[in-house]
Parts: structure tokens; sequence; C-alpha cells
């Protein structure tokens, strides 16, 4: 059977190939495959433009990291830190962010930009407050508030011409805190009144 | 890397020039197959051409690191090419045969034709499967592997198979 599959075998690659196919036939394809130039240019330069794009997007945020309230990048600033905390489950870190800049910019209590870093701090505040829901966020907020107020209240002692200007967001900073708690903050600045009065009276005693 | 991976890559960046190279290296191999199906050389040479733009559509989705065979990618399309016409169309190998000449002359090749067409005939008495496994594995030398992805068979069934074709074609030949 070898054999004469063999015999077979040769006699069909002895099939007459028309003398047009390999000419003509070529060019009746190729002008065909014109149409279809444009798929593959469009696919041939998708990865590189793909990979541009991320390169652009996170040089783009690393430089915005850099950015300070009334720049041009900030808002990218301010998007990349909520997406992080988004991604992280972790609320506390725009206010860690947003406390870092008020910090550097309150050594200059004259900077135009310091009451937008103030309004952002607060929102920043609010914003972790709602996130904060399960029990050890909240407990990580608390923590991160108490940690950020000792810096503000540190850094008015340390700086004098800072002190007034640090003075509300320390105060926003401790109301917070109370909130977290799920303690009203008139509820708890009432009882910080009635044990200090408590106290007044032990001392007289 | 072989030129011929070159060849595909160079096409899939839209190369039309290194998809011609690629057409002069499988087009009479493709031709021979369709021609073996159809008997009839105008819709056979249609047939090729067309396999090759398909191909050229096709071959983004084409890769040799899973394991490709860029023949047996042309030799499938070629096959679902020839089973979109036949459900067009039922073309009758015995009318499409064409009139050998009859110059003197001839004769070694009438002879020849004469046998081709033989050869044609007990092909298309096995079947389409049949035939297509043996023109591939045995004429056109594909291996196992790459005549299964073809015929998008299992390996395995089409080596069964294959013994059981040959068997066949020899009983058609003895009685031819």
């Amino acid at each position: 059977m070898d054999d004469q599959l063999e015999k077979y075998r040769k006699l069909y690659l002895r099939t007459t190939i028309p003398a047009t196919l390999e000419y003509e036939g070529w060019n009746n394809v190729r002008t065909q495959l014109v149409e279809h130039d444009l798929p593959f240019a469009k696919k041939s330069y998708l990865p590189g433009l793909a990979l541009a794009s991320i390169v652009l997007l996170v040089t783009l945020t690393s430089i915005a990291q850099a950015a300070n309230p009334g720049q041009s990048l900030y808002p990218v600033k301010l998007l990349t830190d909520d997406l992080v905390s988004k991604v992280t489950n972790k609320p506390e870190l725009k206010i860690e962010k947003r406390g870092q800049e008020l910090l550097e910019l309150s050594h200059n209590p004259q900077n135009p930009k310091l009451l937008e870093a103030k309004k952002q701090y607060q929102q920043a505040l609010n914003e972790a407050t709602i996130e904060a829901k399960q029990p050890s966020q909240k407990k990580q907020l608390k923590q991160t508030l108490k940690d950020q107020q000792q810096k503000f209240e540190d850094q008015s002692k340390s700086d004098p011409a800072s002190s007034k200007k640090l003075e509300s967001v320390i105060e926003q900073t401790r109301k917070a805190q109370g909130e977290v708690q799920g303690v009203k903050t008139e509820n708890s600045d009432e009882k910080q009144k009635n044990d200090d009065r408590k106290n007044k009276k032990d001392e007289n005693h | 890397m072989d030129d011929l991976e070159k060849l595909i890559i160079k096409s899939q960046s839209g190369d039309n020039q290194a998809f011609g190279q690629i057409y002069q290296l499988f087009y009479k191999r493709i031709y021979r197959f369709c021609r073996v199906h159809l008997y009839d050389e105008e819709t056979a040479s249609d047939l090729c051409q067309e396999t090759f733009v398909k191909a050229w559509k096709a071959l983004p989705s084409f890769s040799f690191k899973a394991g490709g065979s860029f023949q047996a990618f042309l030799f499938r399309i070629a096959r679902n090419l020839i089973i979109d016409l036949s459900r067009k169309k039922k073309v009758s190998s015995l009318e499409q045969v064409e009139e050998p000449a009859t110059n003197e002359d001839l004769l070694g090749q009438i002879d020849e034709k004469e046998t081709q067409e033989k050869l044609h005939q007990a092909l298309d008495k096995l079947g389409d499967k049949d035939k297509n496994l043996i023109v591939l594995r045995f004429f056109e030398d594909l291996s196992f592997i790459e005549v299964a992805k073809a015929m998008g068979e299992k390996e395995g069934a089409l080596r069964v198979r294959t013994h059981r074709a040959l068997k066949k074609l020899k009983e058609i030949l003895q009685q031819a």
C-alpha cells in the first residue's frame, strides 16, 4: 500500500497548476487586501498607544503629587488621593494628605492658598467620616485624627505665627473625632464642661 | 524565528509584500487541495485566491506561540470554503471532467490526466472527511496534529480513521 500510496501522492503532486495563478492570482488577491490595511494599521499601533497612555498617566499623577491648592494639577492630585483611599479602603489617607498640605502652607500664614487648603481639609474630614463605616475603619480614622490634631498642635507651639490659622482646623479635627465615636459634638463639649466643673469641685473639697 | 514566522509577523503588521511571499510559498498546495475537491480548474483557482484573502483577514488571530501551524491554518480556511461552496451548489464530478486532448503527442499526458481523474474519483468515493484526511496527511504531508487542526477534529480519532480510510481507498483503487 505504501508504494501505491506514494505513486498516487506523486500523481497528486503533478496536478497542473494554472499559469495565471502565480501572478494574476496574486494581483487579484492583493487588490482585495488593500481594503483590510487599515484594521492592521490600527491594531499595530494600539499596544504602543496604550503603553504611552499608561506612561503619561503615571507621569502626570506623579508630578501632580507635588501640586498645592490653586495649582493646575491639584485636582489631579485630589482625584488620585480619592481613588487610592477607595481602592485601599482607607478613608483616613485623604486626611493625612490634606493635613500635610496645611502644615506646609501654614508656615506662611499670608499664603493665599491656605484658605483653599483648609477648605479641602474640611472636605476630607467630612468624606472620611462618612466613608468609615466598619469598626476597624472607624478605629483607624480616629487614630489618624488624633495624630493629625497632635501635629497641628505641635506646629502651633513651635511656630506661633501659624497657631491662629491652625486653631480652626484643630477644632474641626477634634469635632470629627467626636463624630467618628458616634457621639454628638455638642454632647461631648457638655460632658467636657461637666467634667471640668466636677474636677474643680473635687479640688475645692 | 524562521523566515515564514518573520513573513507572518510582517503580514500581521499590514505588509502586503510579505503576504505576497507567503502566497508564493503556499498557493500551489492550496490550489491542488481545492482542485482535488472541485474538478473545475476555474473554481479551484477562485477558491485558492479566496483562501488567501480570508487568511489575510484572519491573520491577527493566528499565532505560532499557541502551537499554531500556518499550513493547517490555510488548509482549514480552504476546507471551509469548499464546504460552503458545496452547500451552495452540487458540482457533478462527471459533468465537470475536462475532455482530454486527442493529439497523439500528448498521449503520455492524457494517460496521466486520466489516472489523476481516476484518483480524484476514488478519493471522492471516500467521502469528504476521509478524502481530506488522505490528501492532507499523505499527499500534503501534514502531521496528525496539523490535520486535526485543519479539520477541526481530535487527533486521536483521526489516527483511527486514517487506517480505515486507507483500507477503503485501496479497495476502491483495486476495483478501478
